[in-house]
């Protein structure tokens, strides 16, 4: 409950102003009532004291005439007359002498008047009697009465009856209700305040009604605002009514979004744009890793090969001073491969006529083979018609034996001849069919032969052509062998040159050697650090990939 | 040959021949001559097996097709193809056949009764068969094969 009020600045507002009013309409009523009272208690007190001195005028006039009744009966008469009123005479000794009410006579004072103060204040009227009155206020039956006390004073038309041994003779008692006017009183103030009440109510309300409208709408919005903002979502806007402090406070808080909005948009597209070069680095630099890792190693190796490189140097010094007599070794027999190769061009040349030679037999040899084959087919044909030959002979054989058997007895010898005849067509056949079959060996041969001489004979023709070949190159082999001798000198003369550099060239990869012993402590540095970096560009990708989590959570 | 000179008493020359794969022989006495004259003229109208007919010697020669008249495959005429011209009934026939075989020389006695059926031959075509060592020769009886229309 408690904190509802809390949350609640309208209610908290109201609460104390409702508060503060109440107290200063309550404080304005009170003032009011008792001013009012006070004026009604020194009206009646003025008014009611100039009755007394009325009345006792009168009653001096009765008590002149000496007779106690008639006092009695205009007391009587005044109770009457007047409404709440009430008027006795007490003496010296407190005690009711004469009263409106007879009953009352003869009672002492304090039976009727209970408070001391007013006790006390007609002793000292009584006593003193230059007191012109004394008055009080009582509360009998819920209305309020006055009472006015005053003394009778010993005047000179009294001496005649109570002699003048007393300054003061007795008092009177007025009591007069004051509830009429209070009444009044009651009921223009019962009026003040239902007014005052309702005004009140009318102004809360009305302070209630603008405070909704001028400043707790606009608040709700900016809540709902904020709580997106809270939410993450920056699209949502204000509505704007009025120009008041509260509506500009609004707008800003639209600026203020939009321009949040236009940031985390660029934050997000940062992000992605550093999520993908964040990538883009790791990649870089991992194989700047790899890349640094394989520069290790390769320094590593240059570092052993520059060392083996200054061994090597010295043996090349070595080497060269041995080259050196190699080279005149080669001066002296490039002379003789001189004298060799002017030989081989003697002899080249003369297997450049017996190749050509070989080229014309071969073709004779394959035209006396064509002939062989063509003599070979002619044969073949002659084969043919003895076969033909010795078929019709065979024939006719068997036609004589027919007609041998016809013949009888007489045809036995013929038939004997028909069948010796038979028999040698039967060979003749048999003979022609192995020469047919040799003949198509032979010429099948001859093909075979023919082919091969032509292998021969394109072999021959191409021996013929590289035997010009190598005559040619053995001319150009000369004058090269010439001018290799001549180079030899000259490099001869250039090893010396080289041997000198070389010793030059030994103390620099010494030098060498030393920095790549530096190069190769940075590779390791480097190696080391790309390894951090690796590390690094990680770390950044991870934290690109949070950031873009965390900023993809906003709606804009 | 030497065997022609012994002596033969009811002694028969067959002049053998294929038809086909297989052998046959007949009587040489009813052979008048063997030849491979085979331009002959085909006559219109007449039944399958009979070829044609030719001139030989200014005689009619009638070419009948021995393969389709047993009721075997037909005579493809290639180089060995013969023309076994008979006379029967002072009628000279020619009966082609595949391929020519030698003159056989036996006696009756060892002429054998044909089987039903030889070769996918009828019997009745048949005089009687002769076995050779490693072959067995059909005698076809000429006149009742000539007889014998489809």
């Amino acid at each position: 409950m408690i904190s509802y009020f809390k949350e609640h600045l309208l209610l908290q507002i109201m609460i104390i102003l409702s508060f503060v009013m109440s107290l200063y309409l309550s404080c304005m009523l009170f003032i009011n009532i008792r001013g009012q009272h006070n004026l009604i208690d020194v009206s009646s007190t003025e008014q009611y004291s100039l009755l007394t001195s009325g009345i006792m005028e009168k009653m001096n006039e009765y008590f002149s005439t000496g007779k106690n009744s008639s006092v009695r009966e205009y007391l009587q008469r005044l109770k009457k007359d007047i409404d709440g009123f009430d008027i006795l005479i007490f003496d010296p000794n407190e005690k009711i002498s004469i009263a409106g009410d007879a009953g009352m006579e003869g009672m002492p004072l304090s039976s009727i008047v209970k408070e001391k103060s007013a006790l006390e204040s007609v002793r000292r009227l009584l006593s003193d009697g230059k007191t012109p009155f004394e008055y009080s206020f009582e509360l009998k039956e819920g209305e309020k009465y006055i009472n006015i006390f005053a003394p009778i004073n010993n005047s000179p038309g009294c001496i005649s009856c109570h002699g003048n041994t007393k300054d003061v003779l007795g008092g009177v008692k007025i009591s007069a209700s004051l509830a009429k006017p209070y009444s009044i009183i009651r009921r223009i103030n019962n009026k003040n305040i239902l007014l005052g009440v309702t005004g009140l109510g009318v102004v809360i309300i009305i302070l209630y009604m603008m405070f909704q409208r001028f400043i707790n709408r606009p608040i709700k919005y900016l809540l709902q605002s904020t709580s997106k903002l809270r939410e993450g979502d920056f699209t949502h806007t204000i509505e704007i009514k009025g120009r008041d402090e509260i509506s500009h406070i609004c707008a800003r808080m639209n600026l203020v979004n939009e321009n949040l909005r236009i940031m985390i948009r660029d934050v997000l597209n940062y992000t992605d744009a550093l999520a993908s070069s964040s990538l883009d680095f790791l990649k870089i630099s991992r194989e700047m890793s790899v890349n640094s890792k394989q520069t290790l190693d390769m320094v590593d190796a240059v570092r052993t090969s520059s060392e083996g490189m200054n061994l090597n140097i010295r043996t090349i010094a070595s080497s060269i001073e041995h080259t050196s007599l190699n080279v005149t070794t080669v001066a002296s027999s490039t002379e003789e491969m001189t004298a060799t190769i002017n030989e081989i061009a003697h002899n080249s040349d003369n297997a450049r006529t017996i190749a050509a030679k070989a080229v014309s037999q071969a073709e004779g040899a394959s035209d006396n083979v064509d002939d062989l084959g063509k003599a070979a087919t002619e044969i073949s044909r002659m084969t043919e018609i003895i076969a033909k030959i010795s078929d019709q002979t065979n024939l006719l054989a068997l036609n004589a034996t027919i007609e041998a058997a016809r013949a009888g007895e007489a045809g036995k010898g013929f038939a004997v001849v028909a069948g010796e005849v038979k028999n040698l067509a039967m060979q003749t056949s048999e003979a022609a069919e192995d020469i047919e079959k040799k003949i198509e060996a032979i010429r099948l041969s001859t093909e075979v032969t023919v082919m091969q001489i032509k292998g021969i004979s394109s072999v021959i023709k191409d021996v013929h052509e590289i035997v010009d070949a190598i005559a040619m190159a053995v001319k150009e082999q000369s004058d090269t062998t010439q001018e290799i001798a001549l180079s030899v000198s000259n490099a001869s003369e250039g090893i010396k040159d080289i041997n000198d550099n070389i010793s030059q060239t030994s103390v620099i990869s010494e030098d060498i050697a030393g920095s790549i012993l530096e190069v190769n402590g940075s590779a390791r540095y480097i190696s080391n650090s790309s390894v951090n970096v690796q590390m690094s560009a990680e770390d950044l990708l991870r934290m690109t990939e949070q950031l873009k989590e965390a900023v993809g959570k906003f709606r804009i | 040959m030497s065997k022609s000179t012994e002596k033969i008493t009811n002694n028969i020359e067959m002049a053998t021949f294929y038809v086909g794969d297989a052998l046959f022989g007949m009587d040489i006495l009813k052979v008048q001559e063997i030849n491979k004259i085979l331009d002959m003229t085909a006559v219109p109208q007449a039944p399958e097996y009979v070829k044609g007919i030719l001139n030989l010697r200014g005689q009619i020669v009638t070419i009948i097709d021995l393969g389709i008249k047993l009721g075997l495959s037909m005579i493809e005429i290639g180089p060995e193809t013969r023309n076994i011209i008979v006379n029967s009934k002072n009628e000279y026939i020619g009966l082609l056949v595949d391929r020519i075989g030698d003159v056989e020389r036996t006696s009756e006695e060892k002429i054998e009764a044909p089987p039903a059926n030889l070769g996918g031959v009828k019997a009745k075509y048949f005089e009687g068969v002769y076995k050779k060592e490693n072959s067995l020769i059909g005698i076809l009886n000429v006149e009742k094969v000539l007889k014998e229309e489809h």
